[in-house]
């Protein structure tokens, strides 16, 4: 019992000791019993102290950051004297990859309204105009063909960018298109390359640097008109057929079958949408629900060019949120 | 006496209507946007992510008068340190002054990844940064009612920019409509939000109406004793809209008043008196910082057919004002201005040209 009491008086008496504490991240003062905790982080000159809080705990001071800690930034801790680094190791995630760009199509209209890159993991915002471009089969480098807007349009667990064409491109005679050209000419090959160097949420560059090739064709300028697409029906599905390849990310969410529970998928190209009912379809009549908001390549709607001539005001609404298109299965 | 007594006493009054309405506790933002500032120290931040603008109390009520001179260069690497981070995991999104105190508040995400969190930071006189606390403080939130669905691509532009003008939250953006350019314009204290109005306008150098392009940036202005909302647009027309018109569901005419050049994005907008002249400084992606005579607006034709370029209200550009990103006036004499690449900003008061 006294050599137990002896051992702890030692323990205090010892010299005192300031550490990084993996397991709590927290920074943590042995042998000072009073004093505020400093702690800083990366190397930029003279910043402010950083975010927590420093209390006693146990009889040991303890800072406790207010936000968690980042890999790879390195902290300076301080108090009465002592002083540390420490660094808290990058996690070994698997590199983030931009898997592909929609749409799939070989070829894009020159009236192209948007691309989407999809990513492996979620990716950083802020920024990402810098790590796109745009370049012609001749090699030069389109200027400014995108819409850099600062709220870059990123899905909410940032795996997919939105990329807009600047739409002052795409219209016919105005300003912007006369000046500076169109963006996509018809006939001619482009290339999108994103850079490396663009980050993913840890802060970590892509697998390598991204390219797709596509060949321009002539613009787009007709409303969607589902009468012309080709349905064909079976107990265990429904096929439809586009007359022309619609928005991929669209095309997630704006075709139902009412009433019935199923998976969806989309394919060749997005010309194709497969339905598959979580029970079989039993023979009778079945309606396939149309979204208004469906888009094609261009952004034409449904009875609705994109590019209307809105030398009028556009006094009506289009009421009508969705449309169907009736079916049967024998 | 009493009548002095009675002159305190409403005030009182009026200072407790502006805060009574809002509780103690944690604030619900789940991002920090668009900032401005309302009566009595309140801040009100647009919150995308949360599809609301939420007020918080700042407490920050001691007037100051005092000219205020601040440079703070890498003003976002401090602020990184102080969120235990590194600079290229923030994002610095908007900065306002609180008009009582002249302190500078500025809204920040730590980090770039889907679970960023919402900060504000608050910059004294002396440069020297604070964070407010978002835990414990008076706040109340309003739904923005309409706003574009979570998950899709309009929903980053469902609040684009805020003013608070005579009692009420103008809240510029995208709803789920189909002309769904909006401007909302919310009473405080809050109760519900409207849907707000459809706005639309003719932009010139595109030579057609628009219905869906948000508002990038807007400023309120009085034109003829009549309370306007000057809005800037992507590719820059300039549009005023009369605030009186801001009716829920309404479908407005803005008017263009100028065409000021394509391949552009506005910023950020403020205006001032100096020599008796009204002026406003506007700060772009592409064009620099354009200083325009705001006199007498009301007599500008309105621009309603395609212009090749640039129409309207005249503008010169300011050389000295590079790579602006944030304007906000302190007064009528002095501005503080965001400015730099991203690696590396900096915070500092410009006197107004």
């Amino acid at each position: 019992m006294k050599l137990l009491l002896v051992a702890a008086l030692a323990v205090a008496a010892s010299a005192a000791d300031l550490k990084f504490d993996p397991a709590t991240g927290t920074v943590q003062a042995t042998g000072v019993s009073s004093g505020e905790i400093r702690v800083f982080a990366g190397d930029a000159p003279d910043v402010p102290a950083m975010a927590g809080a420093t209390a006693l705990r146990n009889g040991v001071l303890t800072f406790t950051p207010r936000y968690p800690l980042v890999p790879g930034v390195p902290y300076r801790a301080s108090v009465s004297g002592l002083s540390i680094a420490f660094e808290l190791p990058r996690r070994a995630t698997e590199p983030t990859q931009l898997l592909r760009m929609y749409p799939s199509a070989a070829a894009l209209p020159a009236n192209q309204l948007k691309l989407y890159l999809e990513f492996s993991q979620p990716m950083s915002r802020g920024g990402v105009w810098s790590y796109i471009r745009l370049i012609r089969d001749d090699g030069l480098v389109v200027e400014l063909p995108f819409l850099e807007i600062d709220q870059e349009l990123w899905s909410p667990d940032q795996k997919r960018l939105t990329v807009l064409f600047d739409p002052g491109r795409i219209k016919r005679g105005v300003t912007p298109q006369v000046e500076m050209g169109e963006v996509l000419t018809p006939g001619r090959g482009y290339t999108l390359v994103v850079g490396r160097e663009m980050r993913d949420a840890n802060a970590q560059p892509l697998t390598g640097e991204f390219h797709r090739q596509f060949r321009v064709a002539p613009s787009l300028r007709e409303g969607i008109d589902p009468k012309k697409w080709k349905l064909s029906a079976a107990p265990d599905g429904l096929t439809v057929e586009f007359d022309r390849p619609l928005d991929w990310a669209l095309l997630q969410h704006v075709l139902s079958v009412k009433g019935i529970e199923g998976t969806a998928a989309i394919d060749r190209d997005e010309t194709r949408w497969r339905f598959t009912p979580t029970r079989p379809f039993k023979p009778g009549h079945y309606e396939l629900v149309i979204d208004m908001a469906l888009e094609d390549l261009a952004g034409n709607r449904i009875g609705r060019p994109f590019d209307v001539d809105l030398f009028e005001r556009v006094s009506e609404r289009i009421t009508a949120e969705t449309r169907t298109l009736g079916f049967i299965v024998q | 006496m009493k009548q002095l007594l009675l002159t305190a006493l409403l005030v009182t009054a009026a200072f407790g209507a502006a805060t009574d309405s809002l509780k103690a506790g944690k604030a619900p933002l789940k991002s920090a946007g668009p900032l401005a500032f309302g009566p009595e120290g309140v801040l009100f931040v647009g919150d995308t992510t949360g599809a609301q603008v939420v007020a918080l109390d700042t407490g920050d009520r001691a007037a100051s008068t005092a000219t205020v001179k601040i440079e703070v260069a890498g003003v976002n690497q401090k602020i990184a340190a102080m969120l235990g981070t590194a600079a290229d995991q923030i994002l610095v999104n908007d900065l306002v002054v609180n008009p009582i105190s002249k302190n500078i508040y500025i809204s920040v995400a730590r980090g770039r990844g889907p679970d960023a969190l919402p900060v504000i930071v608050k910059v004294d006189a002396k440069g020297a940064l604070s964070e407010l606390s978002l835990d414990n403080i008076k706040n109340a939130s309003v739904t923005i009612a309409n706003a574009p669905a979570a998950g899709s691509n309009n929903r980053q532009s469902a609040i684009t920019d805020l003013s608070f003008v005579s009692g009420n939250v103008i809240v510029a953006g995208l709803s789920n409509e189909e002309f769904s350019s909006n401007l909302r314009s919310i009473p405080f204290p809050f109760q519900t939000a409207a849907r707000g109005a459809s706005i639309e306008f003719y932009h010139g150098s595109h030579a057609q109406f628009e219905t869906n392009s948000p508002v990038r940036t807007f400023l309120p202005f009085t034109i003829n004793n009549q309370d306007y909302i000057l809005a800037a647009y992507t590719c820059t027309p300039l549009v005023k809209i009369p605030v009186s018109s801001l009716q829920a569901g309404a479908k407005v005419m803005g008017t263009t008043i100028a065409e000021l050049g394509a391949g552009n994005r506005p910023l950020d907008m403020i205006s001032y008196k100096k020599d008796g002249h009204d002026f406003i400084l506007m700060a772009n992606s592409s064009r620099g910082v354009m200083k325009l005579q705001a006199d007498k607006l009301e007599t500008y034709s309105p621009i309603t057919k395609p212009v090749p370029d640039k129409a309207g209200v005249p503008y010169e550009t300011m050389q000295d004002w590079t790579g602006v990103q944030q304007l906000e006036k302190i007064d009528n004499s002095t501005a503080v201005v965001l400015s730099g690449a991203a690696g590396n900003m900096s915070l500092r008061t410009m006197l107004l040209p």
